[in-house]
Order: C-alpha cells, then sequence, then structure tokens
C-alpha cells in the first residue's frame, strides 16, 4: 500500500441484472460508510439478487482489483478462462 | 442480506505478486499473531492442498479487536481464477468455488486452475492436458456464454 489512510467504498452489485448499480467512495468516513451500508441492506432486504459489499482500501484503484468481480475488464482473464 | 445466507461478515484480501510473496506475508502474520496473541493464525491451504473446485490461496484467520477476521492471499494468477469464478457463480446463482453448480462447469474449472497453477510454477502445460481442457470447455460452453440456465 502506498497510502495508509484508508478509502471506504461502498458497492451495490444486481446478479440479475450482472451489473454494478450504485458504487460509493467515502474517503475516510468510516462512520457515513458503514450508515450508508446498513441503508442499502435495508432497502434491497429480501432482493436475493443484490449484493451489497463496503470495502476498505488504500484506493478505489485497489478496490477495482481486489474486488474486481464487480467491475468490468479490471483484471486480466486468463487464456484458460476466455469467455467468462 | 439474511444472515445465514452470508459466506462472511469481515475480511481482508491481499493480491501478490508469486508463491514466494504469499508464503512472506503468511510469515509476517504468523509473526504478529504470535507476538499479539501468543499462537499462531488457523491456516487453510489451498495452495498445498487446492479446493476440489480448483480455488487456491492461503487462508489465515486472526484476532484482530477480538473477532475473527478471514486473510485471504492470493497470487494475481489465483486471482484471475477466483474473480472469473465468482463472476460466473453471480450469473449461475451457484456457489462453484465451493464446489456447487454444474458438474461441466466445475470439471473444466478445476483443469483451468491446474493449468494455471503449472505455468505459474514455470513448467509448461502438456499437450494432452491442453486437449482435454479444450474438450471441457467444450461442455462448459452452454454455461459459460448463456449464463443460469
Amino acid at each position: 500500500m502506498t497510502d495508509k489512510t484508508i478509502h471506504h467504498v461502498l458497492l451495490v452489485f444486481d446478479h440479475e441484472a450482472g451489473k454494478l448499480i450504485e458504487q460509493r467512495d467515502f474517503g475516510t468516513d468510516s462512520d457515513a460508510a458503514v450508515a450508508a451500508y446498513g441503508e442499502k441492506e435495508r432497502e434491497y432486504q429480501g432482493l436475493t439478487s443484490v449484493e451489497i459489499v463496503l470495502v476498505g482500501s488504500d484506493s478505489f484503484d485497489t478496490v477495482t482489483l481486489t474486488h474486481a468481480n464487480y467491475f468490468d475488464g479490471t483484471v486480466a482473464v486468463s487464456k484458460y478462462l476466455a469467455g467468462i | 442480506m439474511a444472515l445465514g445466507r452470508m459466506q462472511d461478515i469481515g475480511g481482508c484480501r491481499a493480491v501478490l505478486d508469486s508463491i514466494p510473496e504469499v508464503r512472506r506475508v503468511e510469515r509476517r502474520v504468523q509473526r504478529a499473531m504470535s507476538q499479539r496473541i501468543g499462537r499462531a493464525a488457523r491456516v487453510s491451504d489451498y495452495i498445498e492442498q487446492p479446493r476440489h473446485s480448483g480455488y487456491r490461496g492461503v487462508h489465515l484467520i486472526v484476532i484482530y479487536d477480538g473477532r475473527d477476521i478471514e486473510v485471504q492471499l492470493r497470487t494475481q494468477t489465483m486471482h484471475q481464477w477466483a474473480i472469473a469464478v465468482e463472476r460466473l457463480s453471480g450469473r449461475i446463482r451457484g456457489d462453484l468455488k465451493g464446489g456447487r453448480g454444474p458438474a461441466e462447469l466445475l470439471e473444466w474449472l478445476e483443469a483451468a486452475s491446474e493449468a494455471m497453477a503449472i505455468e505459474e510454477e514455470g513448467q509448461v502445460v502438456d499437450q494432452e492436458r491442453l486437449d482435454r481442457l479444450t474438450e471441457l470447455h467444450r461442455a462448459a460452453l452452454p454455461w459459460v456464454s448463456g449464463g443460469r440456465q
């Protein structure tokens, strides 16, 4: 990590639609991030196709790598897994 | 999300350059655990013994603020496999990493993981294995391209 400050990123992914429907970077405000996470969980309660994740990282760019399954094209795909 | 459907509540993930780097970080985590709480972290070594699904990586359960936190260590190659499989799992609403899903898909993903591991260790994937992968890919294709059926 190049920066010791933790950024908090909220991701809302719709598996039915196969896409990220919301992404919010709260910067270092962990309280706001946790509150927003709770709100989103309540908003989508009972909707099993929607996944809500709160990630802390040194930057948003790192999140797009460590949690690349929620983003398009941020991680190379092995030739053995072409087509996924 | 209902608590019963959650795989985990909190965790930590590091994507590293190589297997030696994974081992170096594993040793550092263990050293820190020993110093802080006087015992080693529980380890699931899925590099030494990959999951049946083909999942590879090292998981350590560390104690942080009195809570169990899973630390996942992977190389970029292992991460590529895991990310692709998580994507596919979401599409078919299965748990392919956990070994639950269509047999054709599971077999292909396991074989792909083996081939990726061979290359990561600097070896060459032989023709017989490549041919088998092609066959398995063909069988899995309806699931890969069509998603949920």
